[in-house]
């Protein structure tokens, strides 16, 4: 199974390799990732606290998938996204940042997985790392999903194909 | 009856060179700090050796080397400097990672 991670910084394909992933995907070469309606250009990912903003820019061909900022849980949106079949992102960095209360911020990501599992969207797990500092390697990635959720296998690593 | 004690290697490689032999202490300070002192007594981890300035190989009790990884990816800063530590591989011999770590880490 090839791997796939989303980044916000140029890093070496090399380190990438290492930490388990076939491919990085860095934000504005590779992947945008928008607060408003995206352009058509490549492909997106909407991150809004809004949750009109994201049902609305779900239905573009071109939006991959949604971030819920601040990890804020709404069910219409988890449905349009399933509906749809795109992707609901949780972002491990901000699940690791020492800035955040950890434990709130997981348990934040728990209630928007399990809603999103019992909704049938899919939901993967990606670093959104802004520096070398907040990388983390498919093995990290697949401990810290287990620790969300509790020991279940409902948040997954993105897979290449996906996007 | 006296139970084998089994363990597992993890290859860890960090984003700056952190002489980790010499930093052992902080790194273990570290994980004791996010899993606690019962955590880290069940896991014993003990850094084994260091195969370059950035990637060392660290032995933990089997069974609890996710307890150890996880604890890897919250720790983010080492002796005051910023700093992110990857687990790149777990196997159960130390043999193995070497193999690994003499084709991906190849000098040019």
């Amino acid at each position: 199974m090839r791997y796939a991670d989303i980044v916000r910084f140029n890093a070496d394909d090399a380190l990438f390799k290492r930490l388990g992933f076939s491919k990085a995907l860095v934000e504005g070469t590779d992947i945008a990732i928008a607060s408003k309606m995206p352009g058509p250009q490549i492909p997106s990912i909407i991150r809004s606290e809004n949750p009109g903003t994201i049902i609305s820019a779900i239905r573009e061909s071109s939006v991959a998938g949604a971030i819920f900022a601040g990890f804020e849980l709404n069910k219409n949106a988890i449905e349009k996204i399933a509906d749809s079949d795109k992707i609901l992102f949780i972002p491990a960095s901000e699940i690791i940042d020492e800035r955040t209360d950890r434990n709130y911020a997981a348990a934040k990501a728990r209630k928007i997985a399990v809603a999103a599992h019992k909704l049938k969207a899919k939901v993967r797990i990606v670093s959104l790392a802004s520096s070398k500092e907040q990388l983390l390697s498919r093995v990290q990635l697949d401990e810290l999903s287990r620790f969300i959720t509790k020991g279940n296998s409902i948040i997954e690593l993105l897979k290449v194909d996906e996007i | 009856m006296i139970t084998k004690y089994k363990n597992r290697y993890l290859l860890i490689e960090s984003s700056e060179a952190t002489s980790p032999m010499k930093n052992a202490l902080q790194i273990s300070n570290a994980i004791k700090k996010e899993i606690g002192e019962i955590g880290y007594s069940i896991a014993s981890p003990k850094i084994m050796l260091q195969f370059n300035e950035s990637v060392f190989i660290m032995r933990v009790n089997r069974g609890h080397e996710g307890d150890i990884i996880l604890a890897l990816s919250f720790i983010k800063k080492l002796d005051g400097k910023s700093i992110g530590l990857y687990s790149i591989k777990v196997s159960g011999t130390i043999r193995k990672l070497l193999d690994f770590c003499s084709n991906a880490y190849k000098t040019a």
